[in-house]
């Protein structure tokens, strides 16, 4: 069969070995911005070859398509759906894995997916507020109080801030009113016509996971939880990346995440799914995965959606999928998923380790343009496997970085995260990944240790005590009272 | 007695906001402080504060550090690095070390030196890296925490963290250190011995901290509860004189059967007669403003007063004689929820005066006939030491005997 992979990242990199695994022996073209080696070597080794273009511009993908002739096109990242290259493939006649760009709103137009959640009464919901204005939007995070306030547009994961209240006693609100109104700012500066530039949301507090889904509009397919680690350095702190770790297994739960909490979050992402239906009138032909907190508050909480399978998430489904993944997504795109059944190995566990220039995220001029090496044979050699993500070819044919995480280690063990962490740990400290000029790279060690898992674990069992009590009382419903205006309700049933 | 780290990434942001809040947290230790702030210019500013007078600043930056006195002293060298220390050791050679070799080179220092070994350190640079550790025998602990996605916090204890807003992720190894900055952060570990001061988890920290990964309110608890048995005495009433010794006071009461009294009402607030740095006359005078006894809780009854530690025995002693001379008391039991205080501490996480310290100089007999009481229980040293042990730390005892 015939792939383009659209996407030049360390996700397109891991979907590329997933479909190459596939009896249908594909020959997988890629179609990329940065000339990703990882990618090539896939291409190359299964008779494809490469595209240069760039994966959010429709024509490009067309081109790329119709000179390979491709017999499924798989998008791997967020940019290209939302620029409508899905929708333009479609329409000459690809069959397609990736939302079109009215159901990729649920990503990319934070403001849209909450009131798609409220209006649909969706569970996991939060209280938002969409704004246009930063006078507006300062105004409102001035008296809200215990707030996040995030850009109202997918921006890469970057430019969320929480403020912390209870501690009333700090200001918050000062503080939240003058991010809110440069944030405002600064999103109305980059991207044309947006609707909201900034949304500001209700702060819950717990463990992070994700779970994806693969839909083709009308079954869905459960793929195993995953949790990423957003912020850049260990023990939780740092500023916030697009992911710099993830664990997973042994599937489909996490060691934190109980079978029930699983359920709910799927039973949340298929009423998305028929949400989205009702609303755009196309079916989702694509990955949806919901990035989730489990709270004292509800349970399953929707942060965001992605409109795509996460990085470094999909990373964990290397070692776990046992069925034919190609198949998995060529039956998406073609709305022939009924009876497809994904198999996946419950003896795994999987420890994901993203590598970052010093500078990622909030310098990127610093963290772009230094030479790297890669030894992607010595990972197999260890049992583990190392894909490459930003990284593109230099003018001297040597390759460098591009600012953002450079590659993702992959290593699993039927013994447990901690034995897995270990096994990457070694991989990283070996040289696996190196840049050449001695720049530093940032990596997490604590991401898969005993010391993270055992946090994570009394916090979800701090959660779990106080939303299960909510449930069995029947509370679905959060009261203010505002001295003037009188009760206020918010109902979340 | 305490250091205090809270860190931003980015510039624009203002710790001291932050930070004002985890001095609070933190000045149950002490009276006197120093503190240094990273300014967005790139400079060092350094202040010495109060932080029990009514509206003390810190000096503004993205990042602040904080010292308490006497035990942890703040060095800027050469307005290029500025070294706080906790326990005793010179800060002196750290801030140089910083300011000439760089980050990692302070970071070893304090885990690998031997001038280092029994303290914990933090360290700010002019150019905006920061470095936080503790010596390879270290006294001080030191926990890490993020505020979301915004700045590294790190304190002696838990409470300040969360104070500031932040969550508590982490507690420094012996002869562990992390450094960093906006873009990097990494980590020494040269590998030593947990030797975490005994004295915080009996009586420095506040009761909703964690200490170096240990709950300091079920510690007192269940020592509280361990000290019952060791004493064995048959009492009506328990009650704590507070505030440090009611989760003692709490087990105490739970271990022996007898019923839990509040037993003592303060007309002074909160205040911490051994922190408060006063003449003799102005502290009883201040003891006897915080213990006023609530007369119904003592008559006639077989009572037992667990106070958190004895120095030279006033505060109990005030406290007995007012118990038997006007309210009653049939027996006064005297269990106190520390081991006996015999040395001053080198280390200067407290700074006793070894001639004022009774159990130095008095066997308990004597001393019991001193405070007036009709027994004398101490928490047996070996208790706290085997619960400790259980978390991994080998708690110094220097001062205790």
């Amino acid at each position: 069969m015939r792939v383009l992979l659209v996407g030049d990242g360390a996700r397109e990199h891991a979907l590329a070995l997933l479909m190459a695994r596939s009896s249908a022996e594909p020959r997988i073209a890629a179609l990329m911005k940065n000339h990703n080696p990882g990618i090539e070597r896939v291409a190359l080794e299964t008779g494809g070859r490469v595209y240069h273009g760039s994966p959010t511009s429709p024509e490009d993908a067309v081109r790329a398509a119709e000179d390979y002739g491709a017999e499924l096109v798989v998008i791997g990242p967020e940019e290209p759906l939302f620029a409508g290259v899905a929708d333009t493939l479609r329409e000459r006649g690809f069959p397609v894995f990736g939302a079109g760009k009215a159901s990729a709103m649920i990503e990319m137009d934070k403001v849209y997916a909450r009131e798609l959640m409220w209006r649909h009464r969706i569970p996991g919901r939060l209280r938002f507020r969409g704004f246009s204005s930063p006078e507006e939007a300062a105004e409102y995070a001035r008296a809200a109080g215990d707030v996040v306030v995030k850009p109202a547009r997918q921006a890469g994961g970057r430019g969320v801030r929480v403020f912390a209240q209870p501690m009333e006693h700090i200001e918050a609100g000062e503080a939240a009113a003058g991010y809110a109104a440069r944030l405002a700012e600064e999103m109305r500066k980059r991207y044309q016509g947006l609707r909201y530039t900034v949304i500001v949301e209700e702060r819950v507090d717990g463990v992070e996971y994700t779970v994806p889904v693969v839909s083709d509009g009308e079954t869905v397919v459960a793929l195993p939880a995953a949790q990423d680690n957003p912020h850049l350095f260990p023990y939780d702190t740092g500023p916030e990346t697009g992911g710099m770790g993830a664990i997973a297994g042994p599937a489909p739960l996490l060691p934190f995440l109980e079978q029930s909490e699983y359920r709910e979050t799927l039973e949340i992402l298929r009423k998305t799914l028929e949400a989205l239906r009702g609303e755009t009138g196309e079916p989702y032909r694509g990955a949806l995965s919901g990035q989730m907190m489990l709270t004292g508050l509800w349970g399953p909480v929707v942060i965001e959606y992605y409109a795509r399978l996460g990085d470094p998430e999909t990373s964990t489904l290397l070692p776990l999928v046992e069925s034919d993944f190609l198949e998995l997504l060529d039956r998406a795109a073609r709305r022939r998923l009924a009876g497809y059944r994904l198999e996946a190995r419950e003896d795994v566990y999987v420890v994901v380790k993203a590598l970052a220039p010093a500078g990622y995220p909030l310098n990127r001029g610093r963290a772009r343009g230094h030479p790297v090496a890669f030894d992607v044979d010595a990972a197999r050699e260890r049992g583990c496997e190392l894909l490459v993500g930003g990284v593109t070819r230099s003018s001297d044919g040597g390759f460098v970085t591009t600012g953002s995480r450079v590659a993702e280690v992959v290593c699993w063990s039927s013994l447990g995260h901690e034995d897995a962490s270990r096994r990457a740990e070694e991989m990283i400290a070996s040289g696996a990944v190196r840049l050449l000029d001695g720049h530093p790279l940032v990596h997490r060690w604590d991401v898969g240790s005993g010391e993270q898992l055992t946090w994570r674990m009394r916090m979800a069992e701090l959660a779990r005590t106080s939303y299960r009590r909510r449930r069995e009382k029947g509370l679905t419903r959060v009261y203010d009272w505002v001295s003037g205006k009188g009760l206020i309700v918010h109902d979340y049933s | 007695m305490g250091l205090l780290l809270a860190y931003f990434y980015e510039r624009d942001q203002d710790a001291s906001r932050y930070a004002y809040y985890g001095v609070m947290g933190l000045r149950h230790r002490g009276t006197v402080a120093e503190a240094v702030a990273a300014t967005p210019g790139g400079g060092l500013v350094a202040e010495r504060l109060e932080p029990w007078r009514e509206g003390f600043t810190l000096p503004r930056g993205y990042a602040v550090a904080a010292a308490f006195q006497p035990s942890a002293r703040l060095h800027v060298y050469a307005g290029e690095a500025a070294a706080l220390v906790d326990g005793g050791c010179p800060p002196g050679p750290l801030a140089r070390a910083a300011a000439e070799k760089g980050l990692r080179e302070a970071a070893e220092m304090v885990a690998g030196d031997a001038r280092y070994a029994p303290c914990a350190a933090i360290v700010l640079t002019r150019s905006g890296g920061y470095a936080a550790g503790r010596g390879y025998e270290s006294r001080r602990p030191l926990s890490l925490g993020g505020y979301g996605f915004e700045a590294l916090y790190a304190a002696t204890e838990t409470a300040p963290i969360t104070l500031m807003g932040g969550r508590w992720s982490h507690d420094i190894g012996a002869g562990e250190a992390v450094y960093g900055d906006a873009e990097v952060f990494e980590e020494v570990r040269l590998g030593g011995t947990r030797r975490t001061s005994l004295f915080e988890y009996i009586y420095l920290a506040r009761m909703d901290s964690f200490v170096d990964g240990v709950d300091v309110y079920r510690f007192r608890r269940e020592m509280g509860a361990r000290l019952a048995r060791s004493h064995g005495v048959e009492a009506d009433v328990v009650v704590g004189v507070p505030e440090t010794a009611l989760p003692y006071a709490l087990g105490y009461a739970e271990a022996s059967g007898a019923r839990l009294e509040l037993g003592f009402v303060s007309t002074v607030g909160r205040v911490r007669t051994a922190v408060a740095q006063l003449p003799p006359g102005e502290r009883a005078r201040l003891l006897s403003l915080k213990l006023n006894p609530v007369p119904s809780v003592f008559e006639a009854a077989r009572v037992v007063v667990v106070d958190d530690s004895v120095v030279t025995g006033l505060t109990l002693k005030v406290v007995v004689q007012r118990l038997r001379r006007l309210h009653g008391a049939r027996e006064v039991h005297a269990a106190v929820s520390s081991p006996r205080l015999v040395r001053p501490c080198p280390f200067q996480v407290q700074v006793l005066d070894e001639e004022a310290l009774v159990a130095r100089h008095l066997d308990d007999d004597e001393i019991a006939r001193v405070l007036d009481v009709d027994s004398l229980a101490w928490l047996p040293l070996g208790e706290t030491v085997s619960y400790l042990s259980g978390h991994g730390i080998e708690p110094c005892t220097h001062c205790m005997g």
